[in-house]
């Protein structure tokens, strides 16, 4: 199972949503705010595009609904929470792991150049 | 406060939108995606930006991701095996059904109606003959989606099989598309000035042209999906 999470690179809306949920658990909206600020408003994602994640996200047990409560900063409406599980923590830590190789080798690549630079 | 009851009614429209959501994804995050909907237009009337344009952004995505949620469920229900067995059931009743109309009841119908009108009777048999292409032409597409099926029992739906198949359904479904407008077109010329109502038939013939080009857009959307898996496929061959 572990070596399965390593080799499948994860979609860019569900990288976001566990990286949104990797501090504290999150409803829908909550979700949306936090990945639009964590991305400096270039991700914009949509309820359709987020609810659709997380139910595939479900489905694999990335994560899971936590409780339905109020949240005190918005009104009285009760909402869904959601929460990172360890399966979801693991494969986040993978896929960065990921990421960092790649701007290893992206950052070797560059201090060739640059040292030819440097040179003129 | 007109705002507020503007965003009750987008949140209602919204309600209303989210119900074309299949039943398990909407029970579970319907009431979820009202609020944050709801949530969000708040939001803009709170930084003072117009609504429109967030509710149509939001409506578009949303439609989207519901065609998207279909279309899994639809493609998860062919993949499944036991749902092909019934969809060759359902083929095969179609294609025996069509074969029976063609032997029986089209030809003494067309003999009744050429009875009727002995000097024009050649122009009911050209309809006859064109009645008979549509039909193979039918039956072939029928064989090619029962193929289609074979190769998805056999783990080879995303195959140059499949998309050949895929091809022969469309091109079928466009012909007879084409046929039924020359129909209309022969059945217009042939009426004109002679007072005679056309209309039924020519309705018929409408509706014929409809389903299939509904058919052939179908079957052309999912050669091109197929291909693209293929292709994709091919660059990563893990």
């Amino acid at each position: 199972m572990a070596k399965k999470i390593t080799n499948t690179p994860l979609t860019p809306a569900v990288l976001h949503i566990l990286l949104a949920l990797s501090s504290e658990e999150r409803h829908g909206y909550g979700i949306m705010k936090q990945v639009e600020s964590e991305s400096h408003g270039k991700v914009k994602m949509g309820p359709g595009t987020l609810y659709g994640s997380l139910g595939r996200m479900m489905e694999s047990g990335l994560i899971r609904e936590s409780d339905k409560k109020v949240d005190p900063e918005m009104d009285d409406e009760r909402r869904v929470y959601y929460k990172i599980t360890e399966l979801g923590k693991t494969t986040l830590a993978a896929e960065l792991e990921r990421y960092r190789e790649v701007v290893a080798v992206a950052k070797k690549k560059q201090l060739a150049p640059s040292s030819f630079a440097y040179g003129i | 406060m007109a705002s507020e009851r503007f965003i009750r009614r987008c949140r209602n429209w919204y309600a209303e939108l989210l119900r074309f959501y299949p039943k398990a994804h909407r029970e579970r995050f319907g009431e979820g995606m009202e609020q944050t909907f709801n949530d969000l237009c708040r939001e803009r009337v709170k930084a003072e930006r117009g609504l429109f344009s967030l509710a149509l952004w939001v409506f578009v995505e949303t439609m989207a991701a519901i065609i998207r949620e279909n279309a899994t469920i639809v493609m998860r229900y062919i993949m499944n095996r036991c749902s092909t067995i019934f969809l060759r059931i359902v083929i095969s009743l179609i294609a025996i059904a069509a074969l029976a109309v063609c032997v029986f009841p089209l030809p003494r119908g067309v003999a009744y109606e050429a009875a009727k009108t002995p000097d024009t009777a050649w122009q009911i048999y050209v309809f006859l003959v064109g009645a008979y292409i549509q039909a193979a032409l039918f039956l072939f597409a029928l064989y090619q989606a029962f193929k289609l099926l074979s190769y998805i029992d056999r783990n080879k739906a995303f195959s140059e099989l499949s998309v050949r198949a895929l091809r022969h359904v469309k091109h079928s479904a466009l012909a007879i598309g084409l046929l039924m407008v020359a129909g209309i077109v022969w059945v217009m010329v042939l009426s004109a000035g002679t007072g005679e109502d056309s209309a039924g038939p020519i309705m018929l013939g409408l509706i014929g042209t409809l389903a299939s080009s509904v058919v052939a857009a179908v079957a052309a959307v999912l050669q091109t999906q197929v291909q693209k898996a293929i292709d994709i496929r091919k660059e990563e061959p893990s």
